[in-house]
């Protein structure tokens, strides 16, 4: 069994080069943690581990609001990324099934506006973005970030188009013969498809809140109330603010990462599978 | 027909310019006042204190206040993005001044406030919230300048010279001062005789610029030295913390860290020490720095807007900002205060005042354009016939802005 | 442009040399893209008068409800008893009317020269104060502008639709034919005209977010808003391609070209590296993870997925505090003994170069790593059936069928992956924020993108013109790129080539 020997050599290497970049990829993330419960402030400090633990600086997190008013910037996030996801999931699947599914005059037109359109650095336009938000009245709200998010990511449906084309066409002809609407087949055949697709644009318009710092900065200015968690995490690590504050924003930062860590845990198999469904095909 | 088409279009343009521009006149004072103010995030407590007593101090109008939060450095920023939506009385560091005035951001102020202002604050902080004679803000505090922290262990008395500092360095020990950072790096500019002139324009190319740019490039290869870099506030808190800073220039911000860590009783400031430039030993000389208290343009109800940033800037405020916010005074009355004058910080950069200029000269191309004149020299590998070209690029990137 | 050497060549190779041909065409490519597209817009405009001719027919020859509908939108619908939509017609006309009346007109007006009244300053003794009475705003001045300009061609089509719509429903009215009802028009937006359904709400909030601003920030290109001319307090006006002049190296700041040369330069390098590491390594460590043989394939997974949930500002702003001269990196590195100095991670010219190419390794590879896990799934088992029949070794295996495979199908993702770094804003402005500085270059960085570079020239200065330049720049670039994905031609497109 000269075989079996060898590739069980191989794969102990194997396991002994996973092992070493799993160290590797996991110990900023482990440092984050252990800092968050690190009791002496200051960013730059010259030991690798903590000489005492608390618990303070998420209890402070909490407690101490008239600072930072983390619970409330947190609840702005949740509240933003979950109606955010809602509305770009719709678009998402609404352009992404047009395009891929549907045959109309001005289909390939649309999909060259849309590729140019993405190829433009986004931010370039963010204050164009603020003044309109303001001569309709929205600037500084959660709801203005919401309609901002979802539409920025109207345009990223190329993973989701790439997705639809791969659902065989033979499934909507039949549906057709049997007198289905267009709209039928959409809601009917091809969505209980999806579910995968679904996930995976869920997933990542739902992340988008909890990570942007820039356009909430340009939208939120002087709003602290509404900040998002990212705008307020920043706040902690200004010149002024990262000795005193720098383990209580490793600490915040900690609890964004949970929510999004335990979703992509459940999540990872349709991810998975809408994304390679989609992007490949682009 | 085309005629008639015609006239009818010239009357709709008439007409809606008529309309268009009767809107957005028409602001008149009513008895509730509304003011937005903006503060960093640590003082809002102190200024939300004040305003009520604003309030309750002046009962005529009903005030009622917003607070917004933006930090004296980016003022500018947020400010010019939005000047509708701007606060109506706001705190800025004094190197904005410029370009806000430029904007057309800052209500100018005249008249008794002027006068006042101008006899209850020490002279260097009302140059720096004038711009060509006119006074565009009142000056709250007088300590965002820099000077030297050192550690009272190392040094019984104050170290007078760089070359002192250095030669205490024993044993890995360092002297820390961001050269990578234009603010700091141009004490080196100023100290050798080459400033900011009138016309915002730089000679940073001449002999005098050379020795300035020797000297730090000697600092720079000296090992003794330390430059660190992006976080280079609580770096050098740490270092003296763990002994491996023995002096470093710093502002105010960072007193009370240090005490944390070395003991207050350790805690040793002085001005800026002198250095060796072209062969002469000079005193090196600093950036004023101080935040002042500007009134916007656009305010709805200005008057209000100026008595208010008045009131927030008063002795009475700026004392109060010292005892809780460990903030300088810049109303020489409260600066006079036996409490205020007992603290090392201020004293320090009291003592260094003296050496100190202006920022109002600097153009804003400055700041980026130093920066990376300032890594580049850090990084300890430029080499002396180098710099003359490099300062060539340098003024050229101040002086010659794209516009 | 098969030939024998081409067809001689395995898979790999073939797609090699495919993407060296791309790359070599890419400068002609996109030359001639863009030398067609003054062509394409002659003709549109040729078309012009026709169009018109046909609007012109419509009147001569239609009712009096058709002509009326010319003046009064929806007057045909309601004249064939339509009153939904007839009203809805009206409705809009209405509506337009009035904004444009109010307001619409005068920002088209003020177009020309962007405003011309500025803030004025005036001492009122009473008060004791400095009072100002405002002057244009030049940057609303042009957003409204262009709102209107494009609200009043959104009007003009459906105005015109109107106008079919009435002359189409008379001559079936005439001709005895079906006019649709209201609920045939509401079925056929489920039906053949469905997509309008599923694409009228993104498409607008496309167009308010993504294209209006975009015009605008495009029109900024020709105007000279920079520090110097600030609203409120200062007007700016239309300057022609004096910016684009100036980044070229035809203006007076010869050093601004070169920045603008340094920078794009290190921008295709990064985009390249960056792209080059994160694919390969990604698509290695999904093969070490999936081999045969090999367990807890899901926890390996989920350690290196863990790192996408961490919001990556924070994550890379962490990585800055580690990767300091005083950072927990250096600290550990001298403990050790391994070094005396500190490592001058980010600020060491070359070295923050590269540092910036690893890190984003550690971003980035969790992401390829899942989309190869995917497609090696999806990699059809007879395929490894058929080549150990043949008695294949694991080394043939690979090369022979994962490699191609994988290749030939993540080709389109790979260079969707280099425009995205070209645009990568994230990675280099949370950990290097285009740092360390340097004097060679115009307020950059040589770590600096195109993108950071124009970040920091619009927060720093201000510099709104010079901005907008860089950006239609860095869109030049991406978009000579995506030429490389979309003008495929047929023939490459098909698997066949693979097998």
């Amino acid at each position: 069994m000269k075989h079996g020997k060898a590739s069980r050599r191989a794969n102990s290497i194997i396991y002994i080069i996973l092992t070493l970049l799993c160290v590797v990829w996991i110990i900023p993330v482990v440092f984050l943690l252990i800092h968050s419960f690190r009791a002496e402030p200051g960013a730059a400090i010259k030991y690798l581990l903590p000489k005492n633990y608390t618990l303070d600086n998420y209890i402070r997190l909490f407690t101490e609001t008239e600072l930072f008013n983390f619970p409330r910037w947190y609840l702005n996030t949740l509240f933003v990324s979950v109606c955010s996801c809602i509305l770009s999931t719709i678009y998402i699947l609404m352009i992404s099934y047009s395009l891929s599914r549907l045959r109309f005059r001005s289909r390939g037109k649309l999909q060259r506006i849309g590729l140019i359109l993405n190829m433009f650095p986004g931010f370039m336009s963010m204050i164009a973005v603020y003044f309109i938000l303001k001569a309709v009245g929205l600037t500084q709200s959660l709801f203005a970030l919401i309609l901002v998010y979802s539409s920025a990511s109207a345009l990223a449906y190329y993973v989701a188009k790439g997705f639809f084309d791969t659902i065989p066409f033979a499934l909507d002809e039949a549906a057709r013969i049997d007198g289905a609407s267009k709209a039928m087949i959409f809601w009917k055949i091809t969505l209980p498809l999806s579910k995968p697709i679904i996930v995976y644009t869920v997933l990542t318009t739902f992340m988008a809140p909890w990570m942007d710092y820039i356009f909430a900065s340009v939208i939120m200015k002087d709003n602290y109330q509404n900040y998002t968690v990212a705008l307020g995490l920043f706040q902690m690590i200004s010149r002024e603010n990262i000795y005193d504050y720098f383990t209580m924003f490793c600490a915040g930062a900690v609890l964004v990462a949970l929510p999004i860590s335990i979703l992509f845990m459940f999540m990872q198999r349709y991810y998975v599978e809408g994304v390679t469904g989609g992007a490949v095909k682009g | 027909m085309k005629r008639i088409i015609s006239a009818v279009l010239t009357a709709v343009v008439l007409t809606s310019l008529t309309v268009s521009c009767g809107m957005g006149d028409g602001n008149t004072d009513g008895e509730r006042v509304e003011l937005k103010v903006w503060g960093s995030q640590d003082d809002m407590q102190l200024l939300r204190t004040m305003c009520d007593e604003f309030a309750a101090a002046n009962t005529d109008k009903e005030y009622t206040f917003s607070f917004g939060v933006v930090g004296e450095s980016d003022a500018k920023k947020v400010f010019l993005d939005d000047p509708d939506a701007a606060a109506d009385v706001f705190s800025f560091a004094n190197d904005q001044l410029v370009d806000l005035v430029s904007a057309g951001a800052l209500a100018q102020i005249g008249g008794s406030y002027k006068d006042t202002v101008e006899s209850e604050n020490v002279a260097g902080s009302v140059e720096a919230a004038t711009v060509d004679g006119k006074l565009y803000a009142f000056p709250m505090t007088a300590d965002n300048g820099y000077f030297l922290y050192y550690n009272k262990e190392v040094f019984a008395t104050p170290p007078d010279t760089l070359n002192e500092i250095l030669d205490a360095c024993t044993d890995g020990q360092k002297f820390a001062m961001k050269l990578s950072d234009s603010w700091y790096l141009a004490s080196f500019f100023l100290t050798a005789g080459c400033g900011f002139a009138d016309d915002k324009t730089v000679n940073f190319n001449s002999s005098a610029g050379l020795a300035a740019a020797r000297a730090m490039n000697e600092l720079c290869k000296d090992s003794r030295y330390i430059n660190f870099g992006a976080d280079y506030d609580s770096s050098v808190v740490s270092g003296f913390g763990d002994g491996s800073v023995i002096a470093a220039v710093s502002g105010t911000w960072i007193a009370e860290k240090i005490a944390n860590e070395i003991g207050i009783e350790n805690l040793g400031a002085t001005k800026l020490p002198k250095i060796t430039i072209d062969g002469s030993e000079r005193q090196m000389i600093g950036f004023a720095g101080y935040k002042l208290v500007g009134v916007n343009a656009a305010s709805e109800h200005p008057a209000d807007a100026i008595k208010l940033a008045a009131w927030l800037t008063n002795e009475e405020n700026q004392l109060k900002r010292f005892e809780e916010r460990r903030m300088g005074p810049s109303n020489i009355n409260a600066a006079e205060n036996d409490t205020v004058k007992s603290d090392v910080a201020l004293a320090a950069l009291a003592m260094q005042n003296e050496y100190s200029v202006s920022q109002n000269n600097v153009p804003s191309s400055y700041w980026t354009a130093a920066e990376g004149f300032g890594t580049d020299l850090v990084s300890g590998n430029v080499s002396d016939d180098r710099l003359q070209s490099m300062l060539a690029t340098l003024s050229e990137s101040i002086n010659n802005p794209i516009s | 442009m098969i030939d024998i050497d081409y067809l001689a060549s395995g898979p790999v190779r073939r797609a090699f040399i495919r993407f060296k041909r791309r790359l070599k065409s890419l400068p002609r490519d996109f030359a001639s893209y863009m030398a067609r597209l003054p062509g394409r817009a002659a003709r549109a405009v040729k078309r012009i008068p026709d169009a018109l001719a046909g609007y012109a027919r419509i009147f001569a020859r239609g009712d009096f409800f058709t002509r009326l509908s010319f003046l009064i939108m929806g007057a045909g619908c309601i004249r064939r008893r339509r009153f939904a939509k007839g009203l809805l017609y009206l409705a809009v006309q209405l509506v337009f009317w009035f904004y444009f009346l109010n307001s619409g007109i005068y920002y088209i007006a003020k177009l020309k020269n962007l405003g011309s009244n500025v803030q004025t300053e005036i001492w009122n003794e009473d008060k004791g104060i400095f009072e100002y009475t405002k002057g244009d705003n030049s940057m609303l001045v042009l957003l409204y502008g262009i709102t209107a300009l494009i609200l009043l061609f959104v009007y003009l089509a459906i105005y015109l639709s109107n106008v079919r719509d009435a002359y189409n429903s008379e001559r079936a009215a005439r001709d005895g034919g079906h006019i649709p009802t209201l609920r045939d028009e509401l079925y056929s937006l489920t039906n053949e005209n469905f997509h309008k359904t599923l694409l009228f709400v993104p498409s607008l909030a496309v167009i308010i977010f993504t294209v209006l601003p975009l015009v605008f920030m495009v029109t900024i290109a020709f105007t000279n808003y920079d520090r110097f001319h600030m609203p409120p307090g200062n007007l700016f006006t239309w300057v022609g391609f004096e910016n684009f002049r100036s980044l070229l190296g035809f203006g007076e700041n010869k050093l601004l070209s070169s920045t603008f040369r340094g920078i794009l330069g290190w921008t295709l390098v990064w985009a390249l590296f960056a792209t080059i590491t994160n694919y390969t390594l990604g698509m290695i460590l999904a093969i070490l993870i999936n081999k045969r043989g090999i367990k807890y394939k899901k926890f390996f997974r989920t350690i290196f997925v863990l790192t996408i949930a961490i919001p990556q500002f924070v994550s890379l702003m962490f990585m800055r505090i580690l990767l300091s001269e005083t950072g927990l990196v250096n600290v550990f590195l001298e403990q050790i003994g391994l070094i005396s100095q500190p490592v001058r991670f980010l600020t060491d010219a070359n070295l923050a170069r590269i540092t910036v190419i690893v890190v984003n390794m550690w971003v980035g590879i969790p992401y390829s790593m899942l989309i190869t896990t995917g497609i090696l799934l999806n990699i059809p088992e007879d395929l490894y059936e058929a080549s150990r029949i043949d008695g294949a070794s694991p080394v043939v295996q690979f090369t022979k069928i994962t490699l191609p495979y994988v290749l030939f199908v993540t080709t389109p993702y790979l260079i969707t992956q280099f425009v995205g770094n070209i645009n990568n804003f994230n990675v280099i402005w949370f950990l290097s924020s285009g740092g360390p500085m340097s004097g060679d270059y115009y307020q950059g960085g040589k770590t600096d993108l195109l993108i950071t570079w124009l970040y920091r020239i619009t927060t720093g200065e201000q510099n709104y013109k010079l901005a907008s330049v860089i950006g239609i720049a860095t869109f030049v670039v991406s978009a000579a790129f995506s030429l490389l994905v979309y003008n495929r031609t047929a023939s490459e497109n098909k698997e066949g080539d693979f097998q």
